[in-house]
């Protein structure tokens, strides 16, 4: 009687969490429900997961406390209690319900994580591509002041570069593989070599079709980390704040003055005519509010030719700028810039050749703006720069800047600085 | 007999000035297109008045012919008619068809230049700026000469070796490009591959000036030398016995022509194409006499690379369309069918 034969403790086992799931359910009405870890009267499937971890822990310790090591159960949980979602590739990806080590395939997708996963986001990110430091240095340094941890998280190269690491993936033994879609072709053979390991591969995201993905993006990445609740919270957030420039374009007739915009990276500075955007980034919100992008037709990411440019004759001109510390007259833009010196920077753009007879310089509509809002989850506050610019009357209480610092104090772990969205001169002097 | 002779001379001669007619009036005309075609919709008579009269028209339209069209045409010219008699020289001294700027690895070492001063160095001397990238190639154009003139001179300048060292360096410098685009960020990254494209953006009225000024100074250097270097073409042993000093001639011309490449290129990037093929086409036109070869070629060098410019516009009229892509689409038909027609062998 003491000896059960494998048949009766299987069964014996399948009894046993039943009960214990009909426990769950009858404990949903009390307070405390065993196994809510953040409270909130919900079981989330990574708190399941979790129970059903610990009960297995507690149930068979004594028997063979080898085979009840949490890797190994981490291990089996991995392969049995897994979710199944579709990507933004329109792929079928079967994650494990407790996703704890995740390879983000491009680390630009720190604000995104770490705006589902909050403070402690660095635990769970084992590896990731290098273009954090190499594109946005700003970005990296301001995370590095709060979280010198990820100076330590191993680079797996970069799909941008073609040096991307597929073999230092599999090495990490990651749950996760979190990949951008605008790199989905070069990505093909990592991707497959990954799901043949066993590891799945994900895809959001934020660049290619930002006004139609980044909702779907966040929320994806929200199921798959166990973060539902944050996910919808932040994408509602992100409704509003779309809302608020739709609902009034909507209600308008459409505009028959359409303005001429130009965009242009500002990454060169005044002496050399950066890249302009036709069907990327800053273009497609330009056609949606109404705007003309005169880049538009121009090779996607090439510069334009000045003498179009001043052909023209812009209504306004943006030029987008980030933290390009080796460029000392580029547009600089970040948390660790200041307004003067931003400024200072813009201004510069003007003394270009020609540029003192463009409609856009003559009556001060020139702006800057942070290159990182058109591809990440806040993107909707580059929207309603845009929207402001171009039709001042009708978004007159919109204050993008605001939307973008509330976006950081309510979902992010580091805290709103420096210069993001810029006009040449006050409001007020114009 | 003799007056026949000198009849059939005269009737040759002839014919070569012809061909200098015909291609001036070609390169005139190029010019002229260049100026009048752009992006912006300028009539004919806009831009012809602007230029003889600046301060009648109104201002956009002067600094669109002033600033932008009149400075890039310019420069097609000089930089064409530049690379082109670099690329003839080193054709004739190294008596290989292959030979061109390129291929001694001035191009190559003026990118990688380029590229080490968008890397490593771009600021970090405040007031060169972005001037910084053209003296950079300049240096590094003259740096991977001298590695060659070293060579050569310690093995009595023979071509074998000049080529070998040349192509060498050539993959030398292209593996270090590719490492600095490797450590690059994407904005330097983009930056290296504009630069190595080749373009007239950054041209302006001082660029102009400088080529210009090399360019009148190095090639009378080269005319004086022309009959030593037309003996030249018959071999070392000949022209030696013809009393010239090869070595020396040799090491003079690749002095001047890294010089006149280097100028052309640290403002324009690489454009491989202008230094082959335009003496390829001189050389079946005239024959190897250098009283017409060395004109012929920059006719065609800048007749080739106006052309380039035109085209570049027409395909692509909003944005800039990387020069050193139109030249090779525009010539490389041109330059086989010309090899189709060819009767005799002149190589």
């Amino acid at each position: 009687m003491f000896k059960m034969n494998t048949t009766v403790k299987r069964r014996l086992f399948v009894g046993i969490l039943l009960c214990f799931l009909i426990s769950l359910r009858i404990c949903v009405a009390s307070a405390a429900i065993p196994g809510d870890l953040d409270n909130d009267n919900m079981i989330s499937r990574a708190e399941l997961s979790d129970a059903i971890i610990s009960y297995m822990k507690f149930t068979y310790t004594g028997e063979s406390v080898k085979c009840l090591e949490k890797d190994m159960l981490r291990e089996t949980a991995r392969k049995h209690f897994t979710i199944t979602v579709t990507d933004l590739a329109g792929r079928k990806v079967t994650v494990p319900t407790r996703v704890e080590r995740v390879v983000l395939g491009q680390s630009l997708y720190i604000q995104e994580f770490a705006a589902l996963e909050g403070e402690n986001f660095t635990e769970k990110i084992v590896g990731w591509g290098s273009e954090l430091e190499t594109y946005d240095i700003d970005t990296y340094n301001e995370y590095l002041k709060k979280y010198p941890e990820i100076k330590n998280i191993p680079t797996v190269g970069s799909l941008n570069k073609n040096t991307f690491d597929t073999e230092a993936i599999i090495s990490l033994n990651p749950d996760l593989v979190i990949m951008p879609l605008m790199m989905k072709e070069t990505a093909q053979k990592s991707t497959e070599n990954l799901e043949n390991a066993g590891i799945p591969v994900l895809f959001v995201d934020f660049w290619k079709d930002p006004l139609e993905n980044t909702q779907k993006s966040i929320l994806v990445m929200g199921q798959v980390l166990g973060r539902e609740k944050r996910a919808e919270d932040i994408s509602r957030f992100y409704g509003e704040q779309m809302d608020k420039v739709y609902s009034v374009l909507n209600s308008e007739e459409e505009n028959n003055t359409k303005q001429k915009i130009y965009v242009e990276y500002g990454s060169f500075g005044p002496s050399q005519y950066g890249m302009t955007f036709s069907t990327s980034n800053w273009g497609p919100m330009i056609t949606k509010l109404n705007g003309i992008n005169i880049a538009e037709g121009v090779a996607s990411m090439a510069p334009i030719d000045p003498e179009y440019l001043l052909a023209e004759n812009p209504d306004m001109i943006i030029i987008a700028g980030q933290y390009w510390p080796e460029s000392k007259d580029s547009m600089l833009l970040g948390y660790s810039t200041n307004l003067t010196e931003s400024r200072k920077r813009l201004q510069g753009f003007c003394t270009r050749s020609g540029w003192n007879t463009l409609n856009a310089v003559k009556n001060n509509n020139i702006h800057g703006i942070h290159q990182g809002i058109s591809y990440h989850i806040y993107n909707f506050a580059g929207i309603q720069a845009l929207a402001k610019w171009m039709y001042p009357e009708k978004f007159a209480d919109l204050d993008p800047e605001a939307n973008l610092r509330e976006f950081h104090e309510r979902y992010l772990p580091i805290d709103y600085n420096g210069v993001w969205i810029l006009d040449i001169v006050e409001a007020q002097e114009k | 007999m003799k007056s026949a002779n000198r009849e059939t001379y005269n009737a040759i001669i002839k014919q070569k000035y012809l061909y200098f007619i015909y291609f001036a009036i070609a390169v005139l005309l190029a010019f002229l297109t260049d100026i009048a075609v752009g992006s912006s919709s300028l009539s004919i008579y806009d831009v012809f008045s602007t230029i003889i009269s600046p301060h009648l028209n109104d201002p956009n339209t002067n600094v669109i012919v002033w600033d932008f069209r009149l400075p890039k045409a310019l420069m097609a010219i000089i930089v064409g008619a530049s690379l082109a008699v670099a690329g003839a020289e080193v054709q004739t001294i190294l008596d290989n068809p292959l030979a061109s700027p390129y291929t001694l690895g001035i191009s190559a070492a003026a990118g990688f230049g380029a590229a080490l001063a968008v890397v490593f160095g771009l600021g970090t001397i405040p007031f060169a700026g972005s001037i910084l990238v053209s003296v950079n190639a300049f240096i590094f154009s003259f740096f991977s000469f001298s590695i060659i003139c070293l060579i050569a001179k310690i093995k009595n300048a023979s071509k074998e070796i000049m080529i070998l060292t040349g192509v060498s360096l050539l993959f030398l410098f292209q593996a270090l490009i590719s490492l600095l685009e490797y450590l690059a960020t994407d904005e330097q990254l983009q930056k290296i591959v504009f630069w190595l494209f080749g373009s007239f953006e950054n041209s302006s009225w001082s660029t102009v000036l400088i080529c210009f000024v090399i360019f009148i100074i190095i090639v009378p250097l080269l005319a004086i030398d022309s009959w030593k270097l037309t003996a030249l073409k018959l071999g070392d042993e000949k022209a030696k016995s013809l009393g010239i000093n090869v070595e020396k001639l040799r090491l003079k011309v690749i002095i001047c022509v890294t010089i006149l490449t280097a100028s052309a290129v640290c403002f324009v990037g690489t454009i491989g194409f202008v230094g082959l093929v335009p003496p390829h086409i001189a050389r079946i036109l005239t024959g190897e006499d250098q009283r017409y070869f060395i004109p012929l070629s920059a006719l065609l060098g800048s007749l080739f690379l106006s052309l380039a410019s035109i085209g570049g516009k027409i395909v692509c009229h909003k944005g800039v369309f990387p020069i050193g892509i139109a030249t090779s689409m525009i010539g490389v038909p041109f330059f086989l069918s010309l090899l189709l027609m060819k009767r005799s062998e002149s190589f």
